[in-house]
């Protein structure tokens, strides 16, 4: 309840409050796109051959490619070539938490993410990624002791690279489409987890992104690997100055979970939604992905989705173990002029695997929302099970809410469920909080987060109130 | 001095006049009953002293504590004192009683000027007030109304009206759908909210619920004017004879 | 000849002789420039034409004319009006009009001016739209009731080879007037055939159009239609699509609510034993407020078969209040049968109230096992159970010899006494 009072004094704020710009001497690779900037990244971080010529065969794949025109969104064409695709800051102090530049600590204590382990919540470790390089992780030596390997992914590529080696583009392969393509030519840093057999992961594992510089595109790869019957809970969030200008985020995510093993991954997603013109913004083009390899497997997303002028992912599970299961839980809300085309793939090969997708989506102001999803029964994946629920809530009536679920089944034994609705508040139920001396606008913040909350149960503790908030913020203007 | 004021009330519902004319002064402590047929604008006087859209007033005079009630705003009203128990409660997902509750008990205290309960203050308030409709307190951490039975809803009502403690409270037809206990129920949490500085008004279609709910007043609303008004017997009266009676008494 | 060739020579044959040429050729040239539907094109990913790879056509083949003794057990009722069309020719003979043309003005091909299309949601309609030989051109004036239901029979008759028919129609419905139509395409002859059928309704205010598309063809038959309704305001519009044997079935339904209070409800029923491809896909516009859509659609799958359901539903910001259901459920029979699904909500108003539902599945263990421990046998009870699931759509049909035509295909198929 506690929560609710801080949530409403949200209310009163302003929008966007984590877009400041942080004075950081940076340094960046030449603005554009060629053979030569990827050999230049791939040789600031040391990286094995086998990366290079990886990243060179998909920049080459990626040529061949057209971007998609599938999705419900509009924006104007992209000009690849007037991007940065390496921003890093100039001191790259990587051993020790003490070395980093106080200007970097300030930051991210300013977005709530201190970095000094004494002061962070004991039980989550924090990867910082700031621009195209990670610049602390903290407790690796905690999590060392259990066998953990918690790092940022260009760290991996040097200290475990035959690790790195056997699952990079196993789950996402460099030809999956234009944005992964993109990514794995051009990616910069992000997380690698690997959580040995039977090892439950002491603490959630977190990595925070921020895109500082002007110009750049932040365009970072997570892998995760839970080993058999170990468990991992992983958070990511995210955020970037308020420019005028879009900005690219091209991420790749995947999750590999072997037998026994259970990912829980949640995301928080704050990038700069533009202004309320529909100026500025993070283009969030993601690629997210998990497969369950192995029998008992467990892959669940769990994501918020407030921010990014344009947001495009679809966090997916491939079941392939038997008795595997795969789960999405989504909020999407979008205000302004954002559009927002989420939601999920549940394809299932194994036998008796069950998946559940819960998704939520809100839209305000001139903004448009679409759930997009795919549910693929294959002949094999006998007693298969889903279930779907795909809500949409309308808040004034100059912005659309899509539903367009993919449902193929090829055998008899499983068994497919899918709903949807689309409603507004009704009348009644806003003149009951209103009689019950409750005004409009915190009718609708409460209305709203109790529509969302079955998704917002899912968070961990911190991540939920965090996430209420957001809701509550962005909203803001959306009630007439 | 009197709690409620109506003075030639017209009011009409998408340019159909309901209220043709009323009429009706309350007094603090006292307990109004007002009865009449489907039609009558029973359900209408109920929307237009709370502020609901839809109804448009186009005569007449609504005065609460001697101010004019009709400027305030739905929820304002509510604030100032004026309880409406619905008919039909909504159910609200996701919405918890407790915090629903809290919202509203805030809102109110503000109002007044009063400062906000804290946790500790406010569990126990509420856990003290559901006893009054016999309600277990592990309804409060459910939705509001979700998946409640018809008799939960009107105790859920009748809770709300003992946290919000009131100054008018209408009950708009608390006793439909209710079987014989849950009806005992909500009224004996009804008698336990009179108060010397509160007034009551019981709408109702059936004498039954005015059994339990015994009140000082009965009203007879009809073709959306009050015609008759009287003390209890009025309304065995109206039971013996039904309201087609009124026609002749009427001509 | 194959496919192609057959099209040019229908359409050098046919430009000139009826209709208006020059609708004819636009429409050939937009053909040529979108070419057939592919899997590439959304609205076609599930849905495989190669059977027209197969076709071969035979010009010199003779048919005999068409007796009413082949055709007799195709009548729904001898009652209703009939127009039967044979090998894309209007026959007179078979017909049964009675004093059907007190009530409507019919028209032939050659005498109309036809409703032109702004656009072609695909190729099949602009081939149709240049290749149509014949069809069913309607008037019905205002505050006409028509007295009994017009069956609309579509013969072919063929020996071996293959046989390639498109029929237009444009029925146009009168303020307060209604009519019940049953279209059906029947091969009698054992060559392939793909039949293409576009009807265009218009749908005067209050009217009432009760469309049944009944589709119980031989295997080697190859069905498209295209409905394309517009409804004025308290227009009623109700469509069956009952899909029970064919080769190739495909549905396109275009319902334009371009009124208030409309209703709108479209009912499927499909059933497939073999390697059958059932396609339905539909598409309600909400353009205009308080109108109420309804879609209900029911599956059973057998053997290798392929049943696909696209329903869409867009609300655009004008028609609050919109009400719109929809749901599609299916149950496989075997392990080798395929539903592809894709319920679609696009929504551009506020106030509204739209859900979809979509299942698929075997059976209900439960349900069985209730029914079995009352000591019915599990086959028994199987079928009962698949026939109570197919009279949720049957039931809501009105024409009462229409229902009992498929209760009892049903029956026979299920083996329920």
């Amino acid at each position: 309840m506690a929560k609710d009072n801080e949530l409403l004094e949200q209310l009163s704020q302003s929008d966007y409050k984590y877009g400041f710009v942080s004075n950081i001497e940076q340094e960046f690779a030449p603005i554009g796109l060629n053979e030569d900037i990827i050999k230049l990244i791939s040789s600031k971080k040391n990286e094995p051959d086998f990366m290079l010529q990886w990243r060179l065969k998909a920049f080459k794949h990626w040529k061949t490619l057209k971007e998609p025109e599938w999705a419900k969104v509009n924006y104007p064409p992209i000009d690849y070539q007037a991007i940065y695709y390496y921003a890093s800051p100039k001191a790259k102090p990587k051993k020790s938490l003490d070395e980093i530049d106080p200007e970097m600590l300030a930051t991210f204590e300013k977005l709530g993410i201190p970095l000094n382990e004494r002061k962070i919540l004991s039980g989550v470790a924090v990867d910082a990624v700031f621009d195209s390089v990670s610049v602390a992780t903290t407790f690796k030596e905690k999590l060392a002791e259990k066998g953990v390997i918690f790092c940022p992914i260009s760290d991996a590529l040097v200290e475990h690279p035959e690790l790195v080696r056997k699952y990079i583009g196993s789950v996402v392969p460099y030809t999956d489409n234009y944005f992964a393509a993109l990514n794995s030519a051009v990616f910069t840093d992000g997380s690698f987890c690997y959580i040995p057999k039977g090892v439950r992961c002491p603490m959630e594992l977190s990595t925070y992104f921020r895109i500082n510089a002007a110009s750049t595109g932040q365009f970072e790869r997570t892998l995760i690997v839970a080993d058999e019957g170990s468990y991992v809970s992983y958070l990511e969030g995210c955020t970037a100055p308020m420019r005028d200008e879009n900005q690219l985020h091209a991420a790749v995510v995947e999750l590999v979970a072997h037998k026994d093993a259970q990912i829980k991954y949640s995301t928080v997603q704050n990038w700069y939604p533009g202004d309320k013109e529909g100026r500025g913004g993070i283009y969030n083009f993601v690629t997210k992905r998990g497969i369950c390899l192995d029998s008992n497997a467990k892959i669940s997303w769990t994501q918020v989705e407030t921010g990014s002028a344009i947001t495009w992912k679809y966090p997916s599970c491939i079941l392939k173990g038997d008795n595997s299961v795969g789960e999405f839980y989504s909020v999407a809300m979008t205000n302004h002029h954002q559009q927002a085309d989420t939601g999920t793939k549940m394809i299932h090969i194994g036998k008796n695997t069950k998946s559940r997708i819960v998704s939520k989506g809100i839209s305000a102001g001139l903004s448009h929302n679409s759930y997009r999803g795919l549910v693929r029964v294959s002949k094999k994946a006998e007693g298969a099970r889903n279930f779907s629920q795909c809500d949409s809530l309308l808040l004034g009536d100059k912005c659309g809410a899509h539903t367009f679920p993919y449902i193929e089944v090829s055998n008899k034994t499983s068994t497919v469920e899918h709903e949807a609705t689309t409603s507004k508040i009704s009348d009644d139920i806003l003149f009951y909080f209103n009689q019950r001396g409750i005004g409009r606008e915190e009718a609708v913040a409460m209305i709203v987060n109790g529509y969302a909350k079955e998704v917002l149960s899912q968070l961990p503790m911190e991540f939920a109130v965090e996430a209420q908030k957001l809701l509550a913020v962005s909203l803001e203007g959306s009630v007439g | 001095m009197a709690l409620l004021k109506i003075s030639n009330l017209h009011a009409e519902i998408d340019g159909k006049p309901i209220l043709k004319g009323l009429d009706l002064m309350i007094n603090k402590g006292e307990v109004h009953a007002i009865m009449g047929p489907n039609g009558s604008g029973k359900s209408t006087l109920a929307a237009v002293l709370t502020g609901r859209e839809g109804y448009t007033v186009t005569d007449g005079s609504v005065e609460f504590n001697d101010s004019d009630l009709l400027a305030l705003s739905a929820d304002e009203r509510a604030k100032a004192g004026i309880f409406l128990a619905f008919q039909y409660p909504v159910e609200v997902p996701g919405v918890s009683n407790a915090n629903f509750m809290k919202a509203a008990v805030n809102e109110a205290r503000k109002y007044r000027g009063q400062e906000t309960l804290d946790a500790f203050d406010f569990i126990q308030l509420m856990k003290e007030k559901a006893a009054l409709v016999e309600m277990d307190s592990s309804f409060l951490s459910r939705s509001v109304n979700e998946g409640f039975s018809g008799g939960e809803k009107k105790k859920n009502e009748i809770f709300q009206m003992a946290m919000l403690e009131p100054s008018l409270a209408i009950l708009d037809e608390t006793d439909s759908g209710l079987d014989i206990d849950a009806l005992r129920i909500v009224s004996n949490g009804v008698n336990k909210l009179r108060a010397s500085d509160r007034a009551i008004v019981v709408i109702t279609h059936y004498q039954r619920l005015l059994d339990y709910i015994v009140p000082d007043f009965v009203h007879v609303l009809y073709k959306g004017k009050i015609v008759l008004s009287g003390t209890k017997e009025l309304a065995l009266i109206l039971e013996e004879k039904g309201y087609e009676w009124l026609e002749g008494e009427q001509s | 000849m194959n496919f192609a060739q057959k099209i040019e020579k229908e359409f050098n044959l046919i430009i000139g002789s009826s209709g208006d040429p020059e609708a004819r050729s636009v429409a050939m040239s937009i053909f040529k420039k979108i070419g057939l539907p592919g899997k590439k094109i959304e609205e076609w990913k599930y849905t495989n034409i190669n059977f027209l790879n197969d076709f071969e056509f035979d010009d010199n083949e003779k048919i005999n004319k068409v007796l009413f003794s082949e055709i007799e057990h195709l009548i729904i009722s001898k009652d209703f009006y009939r127009m039967v069309f044979v090998n894309g020719q209007f026959d007179k003979s078979l017909s049964f009009l009675d004093n059907m043309d007190e009530h409507i003005k019919l028209y032939q091909a050659s005498q109309r001016t036809f409703h032109n299309y702004n656009h072609y949601p695909n190729g099949f309609i602009a081939l149709n739209e240049s290749l149509f030989s014949e069809g069913s051109f309607i008037d019905i004036p205002d505050n006409t009731i028509l007295d009994k239901p017009l069956q609309i029979l579509y013969i072919i008759k063929n020996s071996e080879n293959s046989v390639f028919t498109n029929y237009k129609n444009q029925v146009s419905i009168g303020k307060h007037s209604k009519i019940d139509v049953i279209e059906t395409v029947r091969t009698i002859g054992n060559g392939s055939t793909f039949t293409t059928i576009a009807s265009n309704f218009k749908l005067g205010e209050s009217s009432t159009l009760n469309y049944y598309n009944f589709q119980s063809d031989s295997s080697k038959a190859n069905y498209y239609g295209y409905r394309s309704i517009d409804q004025s305001a308290k227009s009623n519009f109700n469509d069956f699509t009952i899909s029970i044997a064919s080769n190739f079935i495909r549905n396109d339904v275009f319902v334009n609510l371009l009124g208030e209070h409309c209703e709108t409800s479209l009912s499927g029923f499909y059933y497939t034993l073999n390697d059958e491809f059932f396609d339905n896909h539909s598409l309600i516009k909400h353009a205009k407020p308080i109108c109420t859509s309804n879609e209900t659609y029911h599956g059973i799958l057998d053997g290798a078969s392929t049943a696909v359901f696209n329903g869409k539903i867009i609300v655009e910001p004008d028609a609050q209040k919109t009400q719109a259901y929809q749901s599609n459920r299916n149950i496989l029979l075997s392990d080798t049968a395929n539903i592809f699904t894709k319920p679609q909500l696009e929504i551009y108003a506020d106030d509204v109230k739209c859900s979809h539902g979509a299942t698929m599945g075997s059976l209900e263990k439960e349900h069985l096992f209730y029914l079995c421990s009352r000591g019915i046998t599990e086959k028994m009870a199987k079928s009962m159970l698949l026939m109570a699931f197919a009279n949720r759509i049957t039931d809501k049909i009105n024409i009462e010899p229409l229902r009992s035509n498929i209760e009892k295909w049903l029956s026979e198929k299920l083996e329920i006494e």
